[in-house]
């Protein structure tokens, strides 16, 4: 039951989006997952509700990337996601609820980044690129930066995330995403998404971790990931950059778990996904 | 209620999406939506938000419980005591005190013969949300108690937990047992339900799988959860020593129409238990005539039947059934009586078999139809003396006992050495409802018991703040078991039917809730090789558990 009164706008063009979006106390409507919970909880009282679900364009898939209305299920199909298991293809396969699938998209969760999202830490990890229009035209920015900045820093007045660009992988190179679920939301107490590339010695010569779960925004694990490059992709040496995952980052005790735990897990799972990873880049998984 | 007669007042309780025992109460919205509408001289429509239904409806369990267990150094248990708070909430439902009082300490003995129980119960008010029965409601919190003690006793004098078990349970010798604290135990081998349970989990062979699961970074374990729980509500004048002012009988309507259908209205209230199903099957088997041709009614005060006592406490089979079976066993007499006018014959000579009533001495010539009876009958041109027209039939039953029904579950759990994560791989249960009406029904009713009861053991835990404001008020902070956290389940039953029912059944919805808890916690403790570890085990807590126990090492 949602108690507070709201306009309502479902515009049919970008144009019309940009303008309505620049409203004062306007809110933008994808999938919906995050906002109408909260209008349910009455945790937001917007004065108008821009649905983006008519705007056809938001649907297809182009140069710049997925649209940013393409639903978690439509792409869990898409040929480039299912080419090859990655962390994208993890955290999909994360998600099982069919009515989520169905609703929820990548523009969604990339803009809006719930707490505990899988994919913004999957976009940090992959290197996507995010294409942000507005009145003034698309801009197109790196998730790492976007996705770990505060709500209110993402997006400026009257624009839109309408794009999601993850690059195709490159020989030799893997990630993976893993997650201990919160058993009532179903987002991540902690997720952790891994990337790296590796020379044909098996040295690293690229890495990146997206941590999901710390805060109101995604993390990137950069340290940990920097320790990696240069050094040869062993056990060791992953256990060594897993150890310190946790170091610095101010984790919040909740409901679903306290802190420290938390920094435990970041620790374990960061682990896991680095060796995941590793194990897709050497076995030429892409 | 609001002044308007008892007679006046029509109530219809139609699929009410199941009820767990919360749905027994009046809650103030109720009355205040009748107020309203009678005000506003309108009909009025209320519809309830998850978050408010959460803050007003009861919450289950919510007891602290110490207890001390006596035994000798070979696992002969002497005495259980068990000192027990039970939180009330605030604004407690009518019968808040019966769940920790009765359900609760009088069951604490669970399956075992214990020489010297004893129980104390301190029932406290407070200002959280009111707190009344659940599925299994006291009984589950008391074999939670006994079921976990007995583990840690048999850890302590270094036992098999089921070598305790087996060295203590009742046996089948001394039914009917009385517990020692009112319970008087009807039928059952509780020995070989527990013994079929660890055949079929291969409890022999838990060793080389443990082995097996460390190499994947999961330490296993196995849990027993054995129990026995009152069911059958009830005996009118026994529930009336425990302060209950209602009578607790089971009543039934029976009519059989001149078109020959049969119509049975029941005084259980279906919400999920399938009555429908096996009421019809007990009217029909008792009747002789096809399923099909019994339609059960229900839930309207607007019905042919004195006053509906409803479902709850694993009541309606072996109370409400068994009533509809009294029935039908009347409309054979009517019938016999009818034909043996009709025949020329006396009574003794009519035989009642396979819907249908012959003379005993031409049942090819002599015999009509249950249909041609209720034809006749409905028609009443031809009746013998003081014979009432019509094919219809009341009977209550007020059983002379509880029931109990019993049984042994066994879960294997792995645990994650790294998170904590505990994933229940394995669940057995032999169950012994005695006689069984309908397996599909049985079986489904123990996969919702072990589905809440899993939920309890790992997820479930209500959160008030400082400031006593319910924090976990919806769906996306209260945690719910889902299916893809469950194994198949592997059940098997023994059948041991109770005395105290013509039917033989005893008690099957929420009955089989109690073993499940225990079950898994003890799985858990035996995987970490700990003495306890309190609900619901969050990998947060089961790493703290862990990590404890190796900083202690």
């Amino acid at each position: 039951m949602i108690a507070a009164a709201y306009d309502y706008e479902a515009p049919g063009t970008l144009d019309d989006a940009y303008e309505l979006a620049a409203q004062a106390g306007a809110v933008l409507l994808a999938g919906g997952q995050s906002l109408i919970t909260e209008l349910k909880r009455a945790a937001v009282s917007p004065r108008l509700v821009v649905d983006l679900r008519r705007i056809e364009s938001l649907r297809a898939s182009g140069d710049d990337g997925f649209g940013a209305m393409v639903t978690l299920d439509a792409l869990a199909a898409d040929p480039r996601v299912t080419a090859a298991p990655s962390a994208l293809t993890d955290a999909l396969e994360a998600i099982r609820d069919p009515q989520v699938r169905n609703r929820a998209t990548i523009g969604g969760s990339v803009a809006l980044v719930h707490q505990g999202a899988d994919l913004p830490a999957v976009a940090l990890a992959l290197g996507a690129l995010i294409t942000i229009t507005g009145p003034a035209g698309p801009r197109v920015v790196e998730a790492a930066g976007f996705v770990t900045a505060p709500a209110r820093e993402r997006l400026g007045q009257g624009e839109i995330v309408t794009a999601v660009r993850v690059p195709a992988p490159v020989p030799g190179s893997g990630s993976a995403y893993e997650k201990l679920p919160n058993p009532a939301s179903g987002y991540a107490i902690c997720g952790v998404a891994a990337s790296v590339a590796l020379s044909a010695e098996g040295k690293v010569e690229h890495a990146a971790v997206g941590l999901a779960g710390a805060g109101p925004t995604a993390v990137s694990l950069a340290a940990t990931a920097q320790s990696l490059i240069g050094r040869q992709a062993t056990e060791e040496h992953v256990a060594e950059a897993a150890a310190a995952a946790a170091d610095g980052l101010q984790l919040p005790t909740d409901l679903a778990a306290p802190a420290d735990y938390r920094a435990h897990l970041s620790r374990v799972l960061t682990a896991r996904a680095l060796r995941r990873a590793i194990r897709r880049a050497t076995e030429g998984a892409h | 209620m609001l002044g308007v007669p008892y007679n006046k007042v029509r109530i219809i309780a139609p699929a009410i999406g199941s009820s767990l025992g919360s749905k027994g109460y009046i809650f103030a919205d109720g009355p205040l939506m009748l107020w309203i509408a009678r005000e506003l001289g309108r009909p009025i429509k209320w519809v309830d938000t998850r978050s408010g239904n959460a803050r007003s409806t009861p919450h289950g369990r919510d007891h602290v419980a110490e207890a001390v267990l006596a035994g000798t150094r070979d696992g002969r248990i002497e005495s259980i005591s068990v000192k027990s708070y039970s939180n009330l909430g605030a604004y407690p439902v009518i019968n808040a005190p019966g769940t920790p009082r009765t359900l609760f300490g009088q069951s604490i003995t669970g399956a075992y013969d214990i020489e010297h129980p004893f129980f104390e119960v301190d029932a406290a008010l407070t200002n959280t949300v009111q707190v009344g029965p659940i599925r299994g409601s006291g009984r589950s919190e008391a074999i939670f108690v006994i079921e976990r003690m007995i583990d840690m006793y048999a850890r302590e004098i270094g036992m098999d937990p089921a070598d305790v078990r087996r060295l203590n349970m009742v046996s089948a010798d001394q039914m009917p047992f009385e517990n020692r604290l009112g319970w008087v135990y009807d039928s059952g081998d509780y020995v070989s339900a527990l013994d079929r349970a660890l055949e079929m989990v291969g409890y022999a062979d838990v060793a080389a799988q443990r082995e097996e699961a460390r190499s994947r970074g999961k330490r296993l374990g196995v849990g027993i959860g054995s129990y026995v729980a009152v069911a059958g509500v009830g005996p009118s004048a026994k529930m009336g020593q425990q302060g209950l002012v209602s009578g607790t009988w089971g009543s039934a309507h029976m009519a059989v129409e001149p078109s020959g259908e049969v119509v049975v209205t029941t005084g259980a209230q279906p919400h999920g238990q399938s009555q429908q199903t096996t009421f019809a099957q007990i009217a029909a088997d008792e009747l002789g005539v096809p399923m099909e041709m019994v339609k059960v009614r229900h839930s309207d005060t607007a019905g042919s039947l004195y006053y509906g006592q409803a479902s709850y406490g694993s009541r309606s089979l072996s109370v409400e059934g068994v009533a509809v079976q009294l029935a039908a066993q009347q409309i054979k007499d009517k019938a016999r009586k009818h034909a043996a006018h009709l025949f020329q014959c006396d009574e003794e000579a009519v035989v009642y078999g396979e819907g249908k009533v012959y003379a005993s001495f031409a049942p090819d010539q002599a015999v009509m139809t249950l249909q041609q009876v209720a034809f006749t009958l409905w028609l009443a041109w031809d009746l013998a003396p003081g014979m009432d027209p019509g094919l219809e039939a009341r009977s209550f039953f007020d059983p002379p006992e509880f029931n109990y029904p019993f049984g042994s579950h066994v879960a294997v759990v792995e645990v994650d050495e790294e998170t904590g994560q505990v994933d229940l791989v394995r669940y057995v249960a032999v169950n012994d409802f005695g006689t069984v009406v309908n397996p599909g029904v049985v079986d489904a009713q123990t996969h919702g018991n072990i589905g809440l009861g899993v939920g309890q053991a790992l997820l479930e835990e209500v959160v008030h703040d400082e400031d006593g404001a319910l924090l976990t008020d919806s769906y996306s902070t209260y945690p719910l078991i889902r299916a893809t956290q469950l194994p198949d389940f592997e059940l098997d039953r023994t059948e041991t039917p109770t005395p105290n029912n013509p039917l033989g059944a005893k008690g099957a919805g929420d009955v089989s809730n109690p073993a499940v808890a225990p079950a898994v916690v003890n799985a858990v403790c035996d995987a970490l090789g700990i003495d306890h570890i309190e609900m619901p085990l969050r990998p947060d807590r089961v790493w703290r558990a862990m990590t404890a126990e190796v900083a202690a090492a």
